[in-house]
């Protein structure tokens, strides 16, 4: 505020709001002159419209009601009280009274409730709790009455029984003719009405009843008849009954109207994130054309190819037949050097391939004219591999069986020593460029490594360092570690080996799904988000739920295996050496 | 808020008021006259008129009393020594429109001359008194072409919860909507909302309350019997229509049921099961007990509940169901099970930022305090949910001078827990209410001044003894106190398809 306030009261707060985030001192009255000036925003008085600095009160009544008397007279008094200290006078808004009651509680009321010790929980509806809807009234008591007395104790209708067929006789009605009493249909036949005794569980009629139901009916027609066939159970103007919507609309007894579907509340918030919604889906759906458009490309790239094979094929077939003809004897080179590099840019769409195109034998054409001589030699390469491969490998078993000795392996992925060597059958041609494959997770299975347990703490060690095998021959480390706790399995690349036509193995490298929500940038997460299964409950530990291990393990724990304090298998050390993807071990490419 | 900008009313005002000698014979709906009211003559409007044993009774709404006081009242209580106020002419279109009405209605057909849906104009005409005549608008104002329904058409309140002062406003916060209608094409601002709009309104903001012509100015029923108790309804309500026939209409007190008469009432007793209210009970102390029922899953329930408090509401709405709220309801227990005492709803997800849409204590269990608790137990609510919350408008006078007390003690004891300073901010988190409300307490209070160029906050005087008067008196009557970790409650989340789609 600039200079001092001038003595004209009220305009100095005009210019100054009050900030809501300022702290403001807190005075006792008794501690302060009486020269502060009030903030008078009484309503009513002169001086409100001197303070408009600060938002206006609103009591929150609508003002009409807000000048009724009872309410002037109660604010009055209490303002009276806040502000001049006046005894708060005893005002109060006058009600009608409430008056207790001469209906006798307690045979309405029966004192059955008790209270559980934990609070309650509670589903049941209405509908649930209280049995049979309709409920008898004085007349239809005075008809029953007179309906029993001509009969024997057992031939009488019990009040229970009458409910029963008359709440059958009113839901059959409002189901089957809900505009019974505007659209003067029939009234339903009994016959009808039985059709319908055991149709809905909660009206079901029970056998005895149904000794009465034509009686009942007729008394119900002629009841029903009386009220113009309008329901005989007081009912709610919920629905809009006839097509008089307008009319409805100003009907104060018409209520619990039902929202239209879409009652989505408007706000600013829901909309930016509807709009933040549609631009993801745009630009979703306009990544996935460009997909499907390259895909459409590569399409076409292959027919071309295939047509040129095609071609080529004829071709030599055509030179082949020449040269039969022309009984020229030379070897097949021309027909070999044209086909051999067609066989890759084949290969090269496949992303995920190329790396396998290293592993593939180059010289190993599917034709019959390989010379007979390469074989043998290789068939002599492999078996004499295969007998350092099996005698390493039964070494190893036998040093897990003696690390396992009096331990019981209960972890998920159970490590198995003994594996076939047929399993190791590698080619030989390719290890000038076979690398040294890594972070299998099938080699999780065949870590000749016991799982350090508990009580193996002490010497966890010697244990934890990995073992590295050197292969005299191939130099070709092979390492045997735990593998880390802390990193999960599935993050780390690991192959699909299968056997091929031939024997021959082939390694698939698959790439882990979690990987790429760490590794690749949003626009490659976003391309690769449909390749899983529906995202809610996408676990972030990248364990595969659906894995057959996975299914083994758990049915193994279901089947009553002894329990074993799942925390106790989580608590083994991580392994000690460096880094994630080094300490993996390297079987399948043993040689 | 008597201060209101008459401009509007300017038209009407030219058209004169008739005023005549009566006889009870001549007597109409519509017409005001001076009526006994406790030894004292208080002008009122008939709202009503029928015969009762051979003899006409009148349906009277005094003026400047709540609806809550309007009665049927015998024709010797009526004044015709001084002149009547008669009604304005009634347009043909109108009569053929209450004709089309009443056959519609058949509850009416016995009630002569009844005319419950004529248009409610907010303010009385021609109101003697300076106050009323301020705000008076005339309802006898040509009807604005168009539609006939119109002519039905909402007084509404334009709520305004804007934090900036817009005195122009108030003039519009009343305003005879065939007035405003009459006017809409002139007045581009502040227009109100036509009826369409209004339903529209209410149908995207699950508002609760709603304009008045909605409702019937007639009370519909006589006497409520419930638990222990029998209870005089307050407004209309829309029960059955039949039950309009009945001197007593019986309350199941737990599943809420209504029955006209007294044997399908103890009838449907030996058959109901209910002992709460049936959802999950989420606080729990050694006096009371609060259930959290939703309005979708529990509809019968919940329709029940607000049917019942209807009759204690003036400004609740039925007009649309009860799926988007839940139901806090406040319970007693003994060996017979948990008594309803009071609720309050609250939108599941608001807009607006209410912490409560409707809120009632029964008024078998009024003035014990019970008003308090309930009120209390909406800003735990609104601080576990970590909000800052405020009760819809408009307010009823009870709940208005409910919320003031609980405010008032709310802040002063804030402000008495020794702090030296204090924003307006920290006080509104503290006590979950909004700014809007801390400041208006302090105002109400007197208490925020400004001194030395900057505002200051002064706990007067009064109001400290006032709060020492207080806390004596609960120290003698044992005041109960509600204990927030006694709620094992997390907010509900309703997933957006709930929402849209009704899941
Ligand atoms: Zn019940």
């Amino acid at each position: 505020m600039r200079g001092a306030a001038g003595p004209a009261g009220g305009s100095r707060f005009r210019a100054r709001k009050l900030n809501t985030k300022t702290a403001l001192t807190i005075l006792r009255e008794s501690d302060v002159a009486g020269d502060i000036a009030e903030h008078d925003t009484h309503i009513g008085t002169e001086r409100s419209d001197a303070i408009t600095s600060l938002p206006k009160v609103e009591s929150g009544v609508e003002s009409k009601e807000e000048r009724e008397h009872h309410l002037q007279a109660v604010i009055n008094a209490a303002r009276a009280a806040a502000t001049a200290g006046a005894n708060a006078a005893q005002v109060s808004i006058p009600t009608p009274d409430a008056v207790a009651s001469s209906i006798s509680y307690d045979k309405l009321y029966p004192p059955h409730f008790r209270q559980p010790h934990t609070y309650i929980r509670f589903s049941s509806t209405v509908e649930d709790s209280t049995g049979v809807p309709y409920c008898m009234n004085a007349e239809d008591d005075i008809f029953l009455k007179a309906f029993n007395t001509k009969r024997q104790p057992v031939q009488q209708c019990s009040e229970d029984e009458f409910e029963q067929l008359m709440s059958s006789y009113e839901e059959t009605t409002a189901a089957r003719q809900p505009f019974a009493a505007v659209d003067n249909t029939p009234v339903l036949s009994l016959e009808e009405m039985e059709l319908c005794f055991e149709e809905h569980e909660r009206f079901l009629v029970d056998e005895r009843a149904r000794k009465f139901a034509k009686d009942v009916y007729e008394y119900w027609k002629a009841e029903r008849g009386k009220n113009l066939n309008k329901s005989l159970m007081p009912k709610l103007k919920t629905l809009k009954m006839d097509s008089g919507q307008e009319a409805d609309d100003s009907d104060p007894y018409v209520c619990f109207r039902r929202r239209e579907v879409r009652q989505v509340r408007k706000t600013r918030g829901r909309d930016a994130q509807v709009v933040e919604k549609l631009k993801k889906l745009r630009k979703e759906l306009e990544e996935a054309r460009h997909l499907l458009h390259l895909v459409k490309q590569r399409e076409y790239g292959r027919k071309e190819d295939l047509e040129l094979s095609r071609t080529i094929f004829e071709q030599r077939a055509s030179v082949r037949d020449m040269k039969r003809t022309l009984d020229i004897r030379d070897d097949d080179e021309d027909l070999i050097t044209q086909r051999t590099p067609k066989r890759r840019p084949q290969d090269m769409p496949n992303a995920a391939n190329r790396g396998l195109n290293q592993t593939r034998l180059p010289g190993r054409p599917d034709s019959v004219s390989a010379p007979e001589a390469d074989l043998i030699s290789f068939r002599e390469v492999v078996a004499q591999r295969d007998r350092e491969v099996t005698k390493s490998i039964n070494g190893n078993v036998l040093s897990h069986e003696r690390w396992n000795r009096d331990f019981i392996d209960r972890t998920e992925q159970q490590l198995r020593a003994v594996f076939s060597p047929e399993d190791l059958l590698m080619d030989s041609d390719s290890e000038e460029v076979m690398p040294a494959f890594v972070g299998v997770k099938a080699e999780y299975i065949q870590q000749p490594t016991p799982p350090a347990s508990v009580i193996a703490d002490s010497n966890d060690e010697d244990e934890a360092s990995p073992i590295v095998r050197e292969d005299a021959n191939e130099k070709i480390p092979v390492r045997f570690a735990r593998p880390s706790e802390q990193k999960s399995f599935a993050r780390e690349p690991h192959y699909r080996r299968r056997t091929a036509r031939g024997g021959r193995v082939v390694l698939d490298r698959r790439m882990p799904r979690m990987a790429f929500k760490e590794n690749l940038n949003d626009r490659l997460v976003d391309r690769f988000k449909y390749d899983q299964d529906d995202g809610d409950d996408s676990s972030d530990d990248g364990v595969d739920i659906y894995s057959a291990t996975g299914f083994a393990f758990r049915s193994q724990w279901a089947s009553g295996h002894p329990r074993v304090d799942p925390q106790a298998q989580r608590r083994v050390p991580p392994a000690t050496t460096a880094g994630g993807d080094g300490q993996s071990g390297n079987a399948a490419g043993a040689r | 808020m008597v201060h209101r900008d008459e401009s509007h009313d300017a038209s009407e005002v030219a058209e004169p008021l008739e005023k005549g000698f009566a006889t009870l014979e001549t007597l109409r709906t519509g017409v005001k006259a001076m009526v006994e009211k406790q030894g004292e003559k208080r002008k009122a409007e008939i709202l009503s008129i029928m015969i009762r044993k051979g003899r006409p009774t009148y349906y009277v709404h005094y003026e400047d009393f709540n609806k809550r006081l309007d009665e049927w009242i015998e024709g010797s209580r009526i004044d015709l020594s001084q002149e009547v106020e008669w009604p304005a002419p009634e347009k043909p279109d109108k009569k053929d429109k209450s004709k089309d009405k009443t056959s519609k209605t058949d509850v009416l057909k016995d009630k002569s001359n009844s005319n419950l849906k004529r248009p409610r104009s907010l303010i009385d005409r021609a109101s003697g008194t300076p106050e009323a005549s301020a705000g008076k608008t005339q309802s006898r104002t040509l009807r604005a072409g168009g539609k006939e329904n119109r002519e039905e058409l909402a007084v509404i309140t334009t709520e305004d919860m804007d934090a900036t002062p817009q005195p122009e406003d108030e003039s519009m916060d009343i305003v005879d909507v065939q007035t405003a209608a009459a006017a809409a094409k002139a007045l581009a601002p502040n227009e109100p909302y036509s009826r369409e709009e209004e339903i529209e309104k209410l149908r995207t903001s699950g508002s609760m309350t709603q304009n008045q012509t909605e409702i019937s100015r007639v009370r519909n029923l006589t006497k409520m019997q419930m638990g222990h108790h029998e209870i005089e309804p307050w407004y209309f309500s829309p029960y059955p229509q039949e039950f309009t026939d009945s001197d007593l209409v019986y309350i199941c007190e737990f599943c809420l049921e209504s029955f006209p008469d007294f044997k399908p009432f103890s009838r449907h007793r030996a058959k109901c099961t209910l002992l709460h209210p049936p959802g999950n009970e989420i606080y729990r102390d050694d006096k009371v007990s609060f259930f959290e029922i939703d309005g979708r899953r529990q509809r019968t329930w919940c329709r029940n509940l607000c049917l019942l408090s209807k009759l204690f509401l003036d400004h609740k709405t039925l007009y649309y169901d009860v799926d988007p709220f839940l139901f806090y309801c406040m319970t007693t227990r003994d060996e017979y099970g948990c008594h309803l005492v009071g609720y309050f709803s609250k939108e599941k997800e608001s807009a607006e930022g209410y912490n409560v849409a409707c809120i009632l204590n029964l008024p078998q269990y009024q003035r014990q305090g019970f008003g308090r608790l309930l009120i209390d137990f909406s800003y735990i609510l609104s601080k576990r949910e970590g909000k800052l919350g405020s009760p819809e408008k408009p307010l009823s006078d009870l709940g208005l001078l409910a919320y003031r007390a609980y405010w008032q003690e709310t802040i002063v004891d804030l402000l008495l827990d020794g702090r030296t300073e204090a924003n307006v901010e920290e006080l509104s988190t503290a006590a979950a209410m909004t700014t809007n409300d801390v400041l208006h307490t302090l105002q109400n209070l007197n208490m925020l001044r400004f001194s030395k160029n900057q505002h200051v906050i002064v706990v007067t005087d009064v109001v400290i003894q006032q709060r020492e008067r207080q806390r004596e008196k609960e120290k003698i009557k044992g005041k109960h106190h509600l204990r927030p970790e006694l709620l094992i409650w997390k907010p509900p989340v309703f997933t957006a398809s709930s929402r849209t789609w009704n899941w």
